[in-house]
């Protein structure tokens, strides 16, 4: 069965809870899970996974978290071939800030520039707002998990 | 719900010392203490781990500190509560360690012991100072405002005093940014919040008209995120110049508060003048050039400093089980960034001594128990006194804290006495929502 990469970056931790929730429910559905911080991924790595779950946190005037950014570098200067394989994106951000999500909408652009297709809608959680993230997280997952391969 | 170590395919095997379980004890649930534990029992999933409180409510100062205004920021206990709702990970609230229960007492019921215990107090001014002019600590006002029950302005005699109309705030961190915020919001800019509004109205029963934030660097050398002045100068009402410029071009109509900041002054002296505090400066680069600021109230937001207590009780302690994170480990208090990645490496730190250590019995809470005070707060009664404040919210507030140990203890055993305290009379609050 298909191994779905969740991988996160973050910086208060709130990204790595929703990778561990949306693994827990891929793994549930007897998926094969891999999560990893976006420190450990190496971008050539990539070209390789078959579904891959972004999960980052937007930080300063809507940068990368810092966990993020040298990936996101990475992927600029190696630009990997990356048709073929397919992603999904959630958000973490806060409403307060005019740049909200701005992270997420950064990677989405880069792997779709380098020929990666997104399955899913981009799940942008506010932190404003009264919504657990875990919770968006587990619906989210599930809404995911209908557009699946069998 | 399972929890993500029971879930996680991928986690690591574990390793059990003649299958008895490594028992670690953590001293401080704020979010040091709570990310050293996240972490190591990601690294060890079968790691068992008692985090120790002084206080009856974990978090520390995601609860106290964090300004009530950015619950957003608060969320970060999410993650914590899930760390409690793991079998093996126990809160322990309600004991102090040097002074309930002793480290010693620590260090022979568990392998290993992360002192996270935080830096209690705000950092003093160290210049010449009047010890009658009214100074206080943004770190003691912010607490306060966060129903701290060990608040110290709250215990002073007579209670919570007015902080008066004209305040001078010295340093320019995100602290500073935050008390200037809380001072200059209406009752309306706190909506959805969980401010203590009792304490409020006791420090500023009327708006703070005049907020002068004084910083010693150079404007580009500041610690704030310019996200938090720009939310201090967009809030309606407020009027905020840097060095005598409008941040945002000058208002319209009157401002209810304005906010000057000023760079490269370097305060010498804070005296007691006609019932007033004089700040006196002097000008970064020309001594020569003093200048004379006078306010009804001095606030100190100039970083925190380990308590005389954690000083006396974990100052000197040396040992190879005994791992340090947050203030204790590096003398800043840091944000919830840098902590988490402090505790990351700490946990790492306390893996690899384990693992390189024979294995040695040890019983953690359980030799204990007989040990620890009879008001021990688990993270069930900590759940219990959370439901009993969200439920007894106004209704324009996310949650009432209790700001007494009592109450905070009676709604920890489940006494429904306390539960429904409505604290806005609805007389008090007139049609546009401000609080007269
Ligand atoms: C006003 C304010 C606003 C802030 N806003 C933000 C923000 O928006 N974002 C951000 O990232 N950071 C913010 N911070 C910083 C953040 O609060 C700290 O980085 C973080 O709380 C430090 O965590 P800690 O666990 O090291 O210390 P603490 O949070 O202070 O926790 C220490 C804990 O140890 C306990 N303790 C102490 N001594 C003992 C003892 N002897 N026995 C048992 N328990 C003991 C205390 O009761 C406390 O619960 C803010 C801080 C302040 C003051
Ligand atoms: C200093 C700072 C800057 C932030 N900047 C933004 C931002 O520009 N846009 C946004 O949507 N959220 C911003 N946020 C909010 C975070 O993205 C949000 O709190 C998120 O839940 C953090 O997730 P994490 O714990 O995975 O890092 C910021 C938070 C902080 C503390």
């Amino acid at each position: 069965m298909t191994v779905v990469h969740v991988l996160y970056g973050t910086e208060s931790g709130n990204a790595e809870m929703v990778a561990d929730d949306i693994a827990a429910a891929f793994g549930d559905q007897g998926y094969e899970t891999v999560t990893a911080e976006l420190t450990d991924v190496d971008v050539s790595d990539l070209a390789a996974m078959e579904i891959a779950v972004f999960v980052s946190s937007t930080y300063g005037e809507g940068g990368l978290p810092e966990t993020a950014a040298p990936f996101h570098d990475a992927l600029l200067t190696e630009r990997p071939d990356l048709s073929g394989v397919r992603f999904a994106a959630f958000g973490l951000g806060d409403s307060i800030y005019e740049t909200f999500n701005n992270a997420i909408e950064t990677i989405r652009a880069a792997l779709l520039e380098l020929g990666a297709e997104q399955i899913g809608t981009t799940a942008k959680h506010d932190a404003a707002s009264t919504t657990p993230a875990t919770e968006l997280a587990d619906a989210w997952a599930r809404e995911l998990l209908t557009l699946m391969p069998a | 719900m399972r929890t993500p170590a029971e879930t996680a395919p991928n986690r690591p095997a574990a390793a059990v010392d003649n299958g008895l379980p490594l028992q670690v004890a953590v001293i401080g649930a704020g979010p040091s203490g709570c990310y050293a534990a996240q972490a190591l029992r990601k690294g060890q999933p079968d790691i068992e781990i008692a985090v120790f409180d002084a206080l009856p409510t974990p978090f520390g100062l995601v609860r106290y500190g964090i300004a009530p205004d950015h619950q957003g920021a608060k969320a970060v206990s999410r993650q914590f509560e899930r760390l409690f709702g793991q079998p093996g990970v126990e809160f322990v609230g309600n004991v102090s360690v040097g002074t309930d229960v002793s480290l010693e007492a620590l260090l022979e019921n568990f392998h290993a012991v992360v002192l996270a215990t935080g830096l209690g107090t705000d950092r003093r001014l160290g210049i010449d100072q009047d010890p009658d002019a009214r100074v206080i600590g943004a770190g003691d006002l912010i607490r306060l405002l966060n129903s701290d029950p060990d608040a110290r302005l709250r215990h002073r005699h007579g209670g919570p005093e007015s902080l008066g109309s004209e305040v001078v705030i010295l340093g320019t961190g995100n602290v500073s940014a935050d008390v200037a915020r809380l001072l200059s919001k209406s009752d309306l800019d706190f909506i959805a919040s969980d401010v203590d509004d009792d304490a409020l109205r006791a420090v500023a029963p009327n708006p703070v008209r005049t907020i002068h934030i004084l910083g010693r660097c150079e404007p580009h050398a500041a610690k704030w995120d310019a996200s938090m002045v720009k939310e201090l100068a967009e809030i309606v009402g407020v009027h905020l110049s840097v060095d005598g410029v409008p941040l945002l071009g000058e208002p319209a109509a009157s401002p209810r508060t304005t906010v000057s900041v000023r760079f490269q002054h370097v305060p010498i002296s804070v005296r007691r003048l006609d019932g007033r505090v004089r700040v006196t400066t002097r000008r970064a680069g020309d001594s020569a050039l003093v200048d004379h600021l006078d306010a009804d109230t001095v606030i100190t937001a100039l970083g925190f400093d380990p308590s005389p207590a954690q000083s006396a009780q974990f100052g000197g302690v040396e040992a190879s089980n005994v791992f340090r994170v947050g203030g204790p480990a590096t003398g800043r208090l840091g944000n919830l960034a840098e902590n988490r990645k402090l505790a990351a490496d700490a946990a790492k730190g306390v893996l690899e001594f384990l693992r390189g250590q024979e294995p040695l019995h040890r019983t953690g809470l359980v030799g204990l128990r007989d040990r620890l005070p009879a008001s021990v707060v688990s993270f069930e009664a900590w759940q219990r006194i959370d439901g009993a404040e969200v439920r007894r919210a106004r209704p324009d507030r996310c949650r009432t804290k209790f700001t007494t140990r009592d109450e905070l203890l009676a709604a920890a055993a489940g006494s429904g006495a306390l539960v429904s305290i409505p604290t806005a009379t609805p007389e008090a609050i007139d049609t546009t929502g401000e609080v007269k």
